[in-house]
């Protein structure tokens, strides 16, 4: 996991050794690692136990569900003997509202979703203000007690994503956390775009605009990696290839909030995906296999389907028709 | 030494925390929880004692927030609580260590080896036979700083020790494991 570069030593008594062979010894080193960490899931017994001791807030998933009272508790029996209309009204608003009550809690916890249309785009406040704008075809959802459920604070704000959104986090004491599948980012506030179409591109891809967030695997506490403004990682979503860093220029940061459009090494199958999405038409491609190249492109702002269209079909040697649906390159 | 992102975020949580601000501690706790566990297993020898010992540092560092420094590393401040909480287990003779140090056996030399993943398998457990033969301190230094990813002031503060006494531990341990390693499999260190 973690593979840190050899330490300086100094040179004076570096000269008693070979270089290059502490080196050797430095990375054989490496299959020594011990392997006995405790899982992730051991870790959030850890903290459980730990934030129960020092009586910690924080919210896990059935707060509340046993305590409100659920309609089982609802005075029926009463009903019976109360045969006076008024009382009767009575006792029906309380079970009405035991039920409600009861059904508030679970309410807390079923999530609220969020989705984009084809050729849409949608901007969501969530409930601590920070904004979250959708890509086309693109869904997020929470939980309904996302930062807070009546008299408990909830750590920490939690999202999920499918697809592609820029977030503008308000800056909180409580971390703020995009979940996709094959990778968690977690910010404190910051402003970012995270393109989760692992499906398509195998990868899931966060750009950071201003601020600084953290990205790691969903599924590993080791891997991950600090971003700073300017910075880009992709998470490789089957295996364990490494998070791949890089430089990303700010306008190309969610281009596709303007209109525009970028890819960075994408295969084509995924760069027309998101042209489908974007312009709520059917894109197909019919080629032989292994023929599918990767690409990149910057569009500032997409013109018609069309224009789009003949230019990757350009740039890939390739032609592109009209069908029944839609378009398709072949 | 410049400091990493990573010292950064730490810098964030050390701030954080002593404000009492427990979404922060959180985030810590779960950064450092696996790898001071492990740590705290290399010198205990149990993993019992191990986790034991690493909530109790977490609990320590959450009641003493107020003092913490925002100025030193808050990870190698946790390095360091966990090290003095397992030195004093280990001086009150609360854990198996010494016991378990003895029974602790190299992994057996195979006559032959089928293929290269076998001899990894068997190097890796000779290395690791040969890290728990260092002494102590050196053991430490070499893991904290090879396999727990502390920089080298880090490890000099986690261990309450000099940068440069640090350098000694690890140039003395990092030549012990190559005479064993040149011992065994003199090809293993030529290019």
């Amino acid at each position: 996991m973690k593979n840190p570069p050899m330490p300086d030593l100094p040179t004076a008594l570096e000269r008693e050794f070979d270089r290059m062979e502490l080196e050797r010894v430095w990375s054989a080193l490496e299959t020594a690692h011990p392997a006995n960490r405790p899982t992730p899931e051991e870790t959030d017994r850890a903290w459980e136990a730990l934030s129960a001791e020092l009586g910690l807030e924080t919210a896990t998933p059935g707060i509340g569900e046993g305590t409100a009272g659920g309609p089982g508790n609802a005075p029926q029996r009463n009903a019976e003997s109360g045969p006076r209309p008024g009382r009767r009204f009575l006792l029906r608003a309380a079970a009405v509202a035991a039920l409600l009550l009861g059904s508030a809690a679970v309410w807390q916890f079923t999530p609220v979703r969020y989705g984009a249309g084809a050729a849409e785009r949608l901007t969501v406040v969530l409930p601590d203000g920070s904004r979250a704008e959708l890509n086309a075809g693109s869904s997020l959802s929470h939980r309904r007690g996302f930062a807070w459920i009546p008299g408990v604070r909830s750590a920490p704000r939690t999202v999920r994503l499918q697809g592609e959104a820029f977030f503008d986090v308000v800056p909180e004491a409580q971390p703020f956390r995009v979940v996709t599948d094959g990778a968690v980012v977690r910010v404190l506030g910051t402003r970012f775009n995270v393109r989760a179409w692992a499906s398509e591109t195998g990868e899931v891809r966060v750009e950071v605009e201003e601020g600084q967030v953290e990205v790691g695997r969903q599924r590993s506490s080791g891997t991950r990696v600090i971003l700073q403004a300017g910075e880009s990682v992709r998470v490789p979503v089957d295996g364990e290839g490494n998070l791949e860093r890089g430089r990303v220029a700010e306008e190309r940061i969610a281009a596709w909030r303007g209109g525009g459009l970028t890819a960075v090494d994408e295969p084509l199958g995924a760069v027309l995906a998101e042209l489908a999405r974007r312009y709520g038409v059917e894109v197909t491609m019919n080629l032989e296999p292994g023929e599918e190249e990767r690409l990149s492109v910057y569009y500032p702002e997409l013109g018609s389907l069309e224009s789009v269209l003949a230019d990757l079909a350009t740039q890939q040697s390739l032609r592109y028709r009209r069908t029944a649906q839609g378009w398709e390159i072949f | 030494m410049s400091p990493t992102p990573e010292t950064d975020l730490f810098q964030v949580w050390a701030r954080r925390i002593r404000a009492s601000d427990s979404g922060a501690f959180e985030a810590f706790f779960r950064a450092l929880h696996p790898d001071l566990v492990r740590f705290a297993e290399g010198l205990l020898r149990d993993g019992a004692s191990a986790r034991d010992v690493t909530q109790d540092a977490f609990v320590r560092i959450w009641e003493g927030r107020e003092r913490i420094d925002p100025g030193q590393s808050l990870k190698a401040f946790a390095y360091r609580t966990v090290r003095n909480l397992c030195l004093n287990r280990i001086r009150d003779g609360k854990t198996r260590s010494a016991l378990l140090e003895e029974a602790y056996d190299p992994a057996p030399r195979s006559a032959a080896l089928p293929d290269q993943e076998a001899a990894g398998t068997a190097l890796a457990g000779h290395l690791r036979a040969w890290i728990g033969d260092l002494p102590e301190r050196q053991r430490e230094a070499l893991t904290l700083s090879r396999f727990q990813g502390l920089n080298h002031d880090e490890v000099a503060e986690a261990m309450g020790v000099s940068p440069r006494t640090v350098n000694n531990h690890l140039v003395k341990a990092l030549r012990t494991i190559r005479d064993r390693v040149r011992e065994y499999e003199p090809t293993l260190l030529d290019s």
